[in-house]
């Protein structure tokens, strides 16, 4: 069974650079690419606090299915290179569904951007590429986004 | 895809355990590898109540570095693989980064604790702050202490 290489993506431009790299390191080394997100669905809280959860389900099943879309939609850039891809949503805190990711699916490298934040912005945002290279299972490709 | 590889290294035995990978996979590729050996200035120690003043001697510890970082350099050599060996004074984060730029390279491969909780806060990460500020790509395997110890018997059977 030939390992895969998995590229985490929050969908911003901080990804671009490590989606690209991955693809290329994919095609090279003739692996495949699995793309995943990890999803936190964000609930609107109105006036009462009460959400039903009819509505809930709903606003769940939009957020998933927007980020299914980004994903899908990274998957065909990925073929159109030439590379066999898979994409996989999960819902949860990033680092801790990455990681757990990585090592059920024998990930052989993650490849995943950073925002370079520094300064005091890096005191207050933690980085999702950080707590990743602190419990990866496997070896990690950081790629500064543009 | 890559064709410069830097590889910090400060001695342990984490640090070096990106060797294998370096071997793996920078032969294979004809990637060119930068050894790269910080040596941290040592502030003037002086114990109180003494006349004997410690200070750090640059040239000196200048030299251990390069003594240290050549037998790794003649194995990666040995190997089929272009080394060249790098020696830079200051602080770790900021003579990696600056010895990436200046060498041109586009990969930096290196090793981390993975240490999380009291213990990063205590001694910090250095490859943390060089995954956050580098230009370039960083490559970083995580070594666990089990990882070490195994590496460390095996040398000693060896």
């Amino acid at each position: 069974m030939s390992r895969c290489i998995m590229h985490p993506s929050d969908f911003s431009p901080a990804s671009r650079a490590a989606f690209a790299k991955a693809v290329l390191m994919a095609k090279q080394a003739r692996a495949e690419l699995l793309v995943v997100h990890a999803l936190s669905i964000v609930m609107p809280v109105p006036g009462d606090g009460y959400i039903s959860p009819k509505v809930y389900d709903e606003i769940a099943a939009s957020s998933r299915a927007w980020a299914q879309k980004r994903i899908d939609r990274l998957l065909v850039k990925a073929r159109a290179a030439g590379v066999r891809a898979r994409g996989m949503l999960m819902e949860g805190v990033p680092h801790e569904q990455i990681i757990r990711a990585a090592k059920s699916k024998r990930a052989a490298l993650l490849v995943l951007g950073t925002h370079g934040r520094s300064g005091l912005a890096k005191l207050f945002v933690g980085s999702v590429a950080a707590r990743v290279v602190a419990a990866a299972p496997c070896p990690v490709l950081t790629v500064r986004g543009k | 895809m890559y064709k410069r590889a830097v590889v910090p290294l400060d001695g342990s035995m984490v640090a070096e355990g990106i060797i294998p990978f370096v071997l793996e996979i920078a032969g294979p590729l004809d990637i060119e590898v930068v050894l790269l050996r910080v040596v941290v200035p040592i502030p003037p120690l002086m114990v109180e109540g003494s006349r004997h003043v410690e200070t750090d001697d640059p040239e000196l510890r200048r030299l251990e570095a390069e003594e240290y970082l050549l037998p790794i350099a003649a194995e990666l050599r040995a190997r089929g693989v272009r080394v060249r060996t790098m020696v830079r004074r200051g602080e770790s984060t900021e003579e990696i980064l600056a010895g990436a730029r200046e060498s041109g390279a586009d990969l930096i491969a290196m090793t981390t604790h993975g240490r999380s909780g009291l213990g990063r806060l205590l001694f910090g990460s250095v490859a943390e702050a060089v995954l956050r500020q580098a230009e370039v790509p960083v490559f970083l395997m995580r070594q666990t202490q089990a990882q070490v110890a195994a590496r460390a018997a095996w040398e000693a059977i060896r």
